[in-house]
C-alpha cells in the first residue's frame, strides 16, 4: 500500500497508484471545524487526518494590489483594481520574496506533513495581474498602453520565480497555481491576446519550476488547453463542471496530463450526501481508469459548503476509489 | 447613411474614443438628428458588438473598449437627445443580490444595455430585496434585472421576486436573472421572465420582454 504522498507524485506521474488520490487544495476552516465538531481552527495535517486527504496545502499568494471588501461569508472580495496606468506601478510593493516571514505557514505545514504529499499553492501572475488591474483597467491598457500590461505581468513573475525556487528548496513536493482565465463561456480574453500578454509571463514562471506542479483555472480553457499544457503542466484542475467536461478532458488529454476534479461546489452546497457518493462514483468512473487521476472539488470546499456533503464526498471516494476499480 | 454616422459605427466596434467623440461631434454641427445618430451609430455598433461576442470573435476586453467609446459618444450626444426629447428604450434597475459581492458580471450586463439604449439604474451589489422593491416604487422600471455568482445567494433571487409580490409590484415590471449558478430551468422555477446566460444575451433578452 502507497502512503498519501507515493499516492500523489504517482497519479501526477500519471501512473495508477493503489486508490485513487483525494487532492483537495482548500477546504473553509469553519467546514473543517464544523466536521471535527471542534471550537478551534485544525491545522492542513488534522484536516487531511480528519477526511483522509492525501494533500497538505500551504498558500503562498502574491498580494493584490486592489479595493476589498469583507463579506459577510468572512472572504475578501475585490472591487476594483489599483493599476490603471503607468503612474500605479508604484503601488505595486511587492514583498521582499525572500523574507521569511513569508514562508512561516509552509515551513509549519512542511513541518507536520508526515507522510503526505505537501503542496504550495501560488499564482503565476496573471490572476494578481487582473485583480489588480481590474478587467475594465487591462482591457483599456490592451487599447491604450499595452506595455503596462507586460509590466505588470513582468513584476509578478520575476517575484514568483524566487518565491517558486524557495519552495522547492523548502522541501514541497508539488505547486499548485491558481490563475483564473476564463469564464463559463471561455476565455476572459482572445487567444491572440492570450499569447502575446499571458503566455510569455506564464512561460517564464512555468520554466522556473522544477518539480511537479498543478495549474487551477475555473471556467472554460479548452480553447487554451494546448499552449497550457505546452508549458509543461503535469496536474489540471479542477475541470468546472458544466463548461468542461470531465470525461472529454480525460479522453483528450489523459495522456498527457493528470487530471483532478471536479466534484461540483453546487451539489456541495445544495445537494444532498446521496448525490454526493453517486457524483464521487461518476467521477472516478470517468476519469479513474488508468490512474493519472486525483479527484477533488470542482474548486474547493467553500463555507457554504454542507459538512455532511463533505464527509459523504471523502466516504464515497475510499468506497469507489480503489484500483483496479470495480462497481 | 452619413459619413460620421458610418465612423461612429467603426470607431465604436474598434474602441477608438478619439474618434468617436470627433464625429458625434461633427455629425451634430450637420444637423444630423441626435435620434439618428444614436440609433444608427451607437446602438447599432454595441449590436455588432453583442454579435460578435456571441459569435466568440469578441471577447470581454473587446467589448468593454467598445463600450467605453460608446459612451463617450453619448456624453457629447446626451444632452441633444434631451433637447429633442429621446427618450431610453427603457429603464432597467440592476443589481447582485444580498450577501453577494461579485460585480463583474453585472456590470457587464449593465455596460451591454446601455448600449442598447436603455436608461440603467445600478444598485451596485449586496441588494437586499427591499431595495430592488423601493427602486421600483420609486423609479419607472421595466426591468429588474438581478444577478448572483453563489449557490446560495441565488436563492435570494427568488426572495427578491417575493417582496416584489408583496408589495404589488411584480406585474408592474419584468424579472431578469443571470450569473455563473442561475440557469433557465432555475429562472422557469422562481417564476422570472427572462434568463440570460451572458452580457450580449441580456440585451436580446431585455429587447424581446419590452417588444
Amino acid at each position: 500500500m502507497m502512503n498519501s504522498r507515493e499516492r500523489v507524485m504517482c497519479a501526477l506521474a500519471g501512473d495508477q497508484p493503489d486508490r485513487v488520490p483525494f487532492c483537495e487544495g482548500s477546504v473553509d476552516a469553519s467546514i473543517a471545524r464544523a466536521l471535527a465538531g471542534s471550537d478551534r481552527d485544525l491545522s492542513e495535517r488534522q484536516i487531511s487526518d480528519m477526511l483522509k486527504r492525501d494533500v497538505v496545502v500551504s498558500i503562498v499568494f502574491a498580494p493584490y494590489f486592489a479595493d476589498s471588501i469583507i463579506g459577510s461569508d468572512g472572504q475578501s472580495y475585490v472591487t476594483d483594481g489599483w493599476v490603471k496606468t503607468r503612474e500605479d506601478l508604484e503601488k505595486m510593493e511587492l514583498p521582499d520574496p525572500n523574507d521569511l516571514e513569508l514562508y512561516k505557514d509552509a515551513r509549519k505545514v512542511l513541518d507536520e506533513k508526515g507522510d503526505y504529499a505537501a503542496a504550495a499553492a501560488i499564482k503565476l501572475g496573471v490572476a494578481p495581474m487582473f485583480m489588480s488591474m481590474g478587467l475594465d483597467g487591462f482591457s483599456y491598457a490592451l487599447m491604450d498602453d499595452p506595455d503596462l500590461v507586460h509590466e505588470v505581468l513582468r513584476r509578478y513573475a520575476e517575484w514568483q520565480i524566487i518565491v517558486n525556487q524557495n519552495l522547492v528548496e523548502m522541501g514541497f513536493d508539488f505547486l499548485w497555481s491558481f490563475d483564473d482565465m476564463a469564464y463559463k463561456s471561455g476565455p476572459f480574453c482572445s487567444r491572440l491576446d492570450f499569447i502575446e500578454f499571458l503566455l510569455p509571463s506564464l512561460q517564464m514562471v512555468a520554466e522556473s519550476i522544477t518539480i511537479p506542479w498543478v495549474f487551477h483555472s475555473d471556467g472554460n480553457i479548452m480553447s487554451l488547453l494546448d499552449d497550457l499544457l505546452a508549458l509543461g503542466i503535469n496536474g489540471l484542475h479542477p475541470i468546472e463542471p458544466g463548461p468542461m467536461d470531465l470525461a472529454e478532458v480525460k479522453t483528450k488529454y489523459g495522456e498527457d496530463v493528470c487530471i483532478i476534479g471536479n466534484v461540483s461546489v453546487d451539489k456541495l452546497s445544495s445537494g444532498t450526501p446521496e448525490e454526493i457518493d453517486r457524483i464521487v462514483r461518476q467521477c472516478i468512473e470517468m476519469a479513474g481508469p488508468g490512474g493519472g487521476y486525483m479527484i477533488s472539488s470542482a474548486n474547493s470546499i467553500p463555507s457554504y459548503a454542507q459538512p455532511e456533503n463533505v464527509r459523504m464526498m471523502a466516504q464515497a471516494i475510499q468506497k469507489y476509489g480503489r484500483y483496479p476499480l470495480r462497481w | 447613411m452619413e459619413k460620421e454616422i458610418g465612423t461612429i459605427f467603426e470607431g465604436i466596434v474598434n474602441g477608438d474614443m478619439d474618434l468617436v467623440r470627433t464625429n458625434v461631434a461633427q455629425a451634430l454641427e450637420k444637423d444630423i438628428a441626435p435620434r439618428e445618430i444614436l440609433n444608427s451609430g451607437l446602438i447599432a455598433a454595441m449590436d455588432e458588438v453583442g454579435s460578435l461576442f456571441e459569435k466568440g470573435e469578441f471577447f470581454v476586453p473587446e467589448m468593454l473598449v467598445a463600450a467605453r467609446a460608446m459612451k463617450s459618444g453619448l456624453e457629447i450626444l446626451k444632452p441633444k437627445l434631451a433637447e429633442a426629447k429621446v427618450e431610453a428604450k427603457g429603464t432597467v434597475v440592476i443589481g447582485t443580490v444580498k450577501g453577494d459581492l461579485h460585480d463583474i458580471g453585472k456590470n457587464l450586463v449593465a455596460i451591454m444595455l446601455e448600449g442598447a439604449g436603455f436608461k440603467i439604474l445600478d444598485l451596485g451589489v449586496d441588494t437586499p430585496p427591499e431595495r430592488f422593491v423601493t427602486a421600483v416604487q420609486e423609479e419607472n422600471v421595466d426591468i429588474l434585472a438581478l444577478s448572483a455568482l453563489l449557490t446560495t445567494t441565488m436563492t435570494v433571487m427568488e426572495e427578491t421576486v417575493a417582496a416584489l409580490e408583496g408589495a404589488g409590484l411584480r406585474d408592474k415590471v419584468k424579472v431578469i436573472v443571470g450569473g455563473a449558478p442561475v440557469t433557465q430551468n432555475y429562472a422557469d422555477s422562481i417564476g422570472v421572465d427572462g434568463f440570460a446566460p451572458d452580457a450580449s444575451a441580456a440585451v436580446t433578452v431585455a429587447k424581446s420582454l419590452l417588444n
